[in-house]
Parts: structure tokens; sequence; C-alpha cells
């Protein structure tokens, strides 16, 4: 049985060879005259025809595992200059609207019948709602996986 | 990377990291899924900046790492069918032929990290350092492991009537 220190250091280039299929000439030298190393290279021809043998199932195809990466990346938020914007705009509207709520309420109860000051607060959302959709598809997205 | 030379290198690596996982879990629709979410992983986590040896001993630490979680839950249903007097699952037919191979035999009979050891030097052909970095063995053992397992193997193979002389 062979020590440790017969194991030869040229094994590795060997090996390293016959993964990538290249011949070397002082390579194939050595292997002549390299018992360790003949049979570290038997070894790796057998357990490399375990890769050839034939299964019955096609393998996954790259070009499905390359898109099921694509699909499975979390969108990143897309903060621009121009979303900031436009949301700095819709929180000034609204702290103005909120000082100025009283007078408004006044306005809106002189126009409009009292039963229809219940409906007020969903008119804002709606607005506060429609401004934020407009800034949205202004930037062609908050939410984009470009 | 782009999509060309994601091919090109999926084509290059993903049938010895088929192998390498139909060889340990005996089962190609394991070996399938893991090999798939390895890739997938890679693309999406791994740095840019790897060598393509460091690519593959990406690939192979996260298999390892799906082989080891599954061998935990395996263990857990293991345990629940044990309970439920269920038999176990079979050897997946499809690798019956490939198991009948004297070579494969006798690595599904080696310890898991002397056949991991093994198939990154004698297929993958990794030299110490990029076992080490793929196996989180140190490279200083490496030779030694690797050595232990080669011998290992060949008394296995020679228990089977396979002569050092064939191998």
């Amino acid at each position: 049985m062979n020590s440790e220190r017969e194991v030869c250091p040229q094994e590795p280039m060997i090996l390293a060879a016959r993964a990538e299929g290249r011949r070397d000439d002082s390579l194939a030298e050595h292997l002549s005259t390299c018992p360790s190393c003949r049979e570290a290279d038997a070894l790796s021809v057998r357990m490399r025809q375990l890769i050839t043998v034939h299964v019955d199932k096609q393998p996954p195809a790259a070009d499905v595992v390359w898109m099921m990466a694509r699909l499975s990346q979390l969108p990143r938020t897309r903060w621009t200059a121009e979303v900031w914007k436009g949301l700095a705009v819709l929180a000034v509207s609204a702290l103005l609207a909120a000082m100025a709520w009283p007078a408004l309420q006044e306005y809106l109860s002189n126009i409009l019948p009292m039963r229809m000051m219940t409906l007020v607060p969903m008119m804002v959302a709606c607005i506060v709602a429609t401004a934020l959709a407009v800034i949205a598809f202004r930037t062609q997205g908050l939410l984009t996986d470009d | 990377m782009d999509q060309e030379s994601f091919r090109s290198f999926y084509d290059k690596t993903m049938p010895a990291l088929r192998a390498y996982v139909i060889q340990c879990s005996r089962s190609v629709d394991i070996a399938d899924d893991f090999v798939q979410e390895a890739f997938v992983r890679f693309l999406k986590t791994a740095p840019s900046t790897l060598s393509e040896a460091q690519m593959r001993a990406y690939l192979y630490r996260t298999v390892e790492s799906l082989m080891i979680n599954r061998w935990h839950s395996f263990q857990r249903e293991q345990r629940i069918m044990r309970e439920a007097a269920l038999e176990s699952p079979a050897v997946d037919d499809r690798v019956m032929n490939a198991m009948t191979n004297d070579m494969a035999n006798a690595l599904s009979q080696l310890d898991p990290k002397q056949r991991s050891l093994l198939w990154l030097a004698y297929v993958e052909g990794f030299d110490h350092k990029e076992i080490a970095a793929a196996t989180n063995v140190k490279e200083k053992s490496v030779r030694v492991l690797l050595y232990r397992a080669r011998q290992t193997l060949i008394g296995i193979l020679k228990h089977a009537g396979v002569g050092r002389e064939v191998i």
C-alpha cells in the first residue's frame, strides 16, 4: 500500500489536464513513469464516464434557467428625482389643504347639501390616489426591474 | 454575465454537476431541481468577479448545501414514515442503470465528504486550493483526505472485483 508521501505532486496537473481534455507531452511522459499518477488518471477516466451515463430525462435548458433567474429577481424601487418631486408636491398640497380646511369646509357647506359633506373625505382620498397614480405613470412605474 | 456567456458556462458545467448530484441523491428529479436551483442562485447572487473555477466551486457549495437540507428533511420524513409503518421510497428507476456501474456503486458507498473531494479532484480537475474553497476543508488537509478517499475507493472497487490494473 502506498504511503501518503507517495502521492505525486504532479497529480493535480494530470487531473486538471484530463478534466480540460488537453494532452501535454511532458505530462504524458510523466504518466509513463509514475504509477501513482497512472492510477489517478485511470480513476479520473472511470469517474468521468459517469457524466456521460444516459439518463432518460432531459436536464433543464440553459435558457429556461436564465429566464427563471430573471423572473425571480426582486423588482427594485426606482426613486428618481421626478418621483421625489411629485411626492413633495403632493405633501405640500396636503399640508396646504389641512391648513385651509376650516375655510374650505365652510365654503363647501355653503355650496353642498349637508348630507353630501360625508362624501368630502372620500373625494379627497380619490384626488390623492389619482395624484399618486399620475406620479407612478409618469415615471413608468415606481417598481421596475430595469 | 450575459445570456450567451451563461449558456456557454452552463453547457460546460452542468453535465458534471448533474452527474454528481445524481450520484449523491440517486434521483434524477432531485438532481435536476438542485442543479436548476444552484444555477438560479448563482445568477442572482454570485459576484461577477469570480473566476471560472470559483464559479464552479460556488455551484458545488450550493448543491452541497441543498443536499444537506434535503437530507435533514428526508430524516424527518423517514421518521414520520416509520411511525406510519409505510415503506421507504425506492431508488429512482432511471438511476438504476447508472448505479449498476461499478464506479457508481463504489462512490455511493463512500462518505459524502470523501465523494465530494474525489469528484472535485478527479472529475472537475480542481487543485487543492480550489477543493478547499469548495468544501470548506483546510487546504493543508485536502491532500491527506483526498489520498485516504482514493484508497477507500480503490479498496471498495477491489472488493467488488475490479483490479487496480483495470481501474
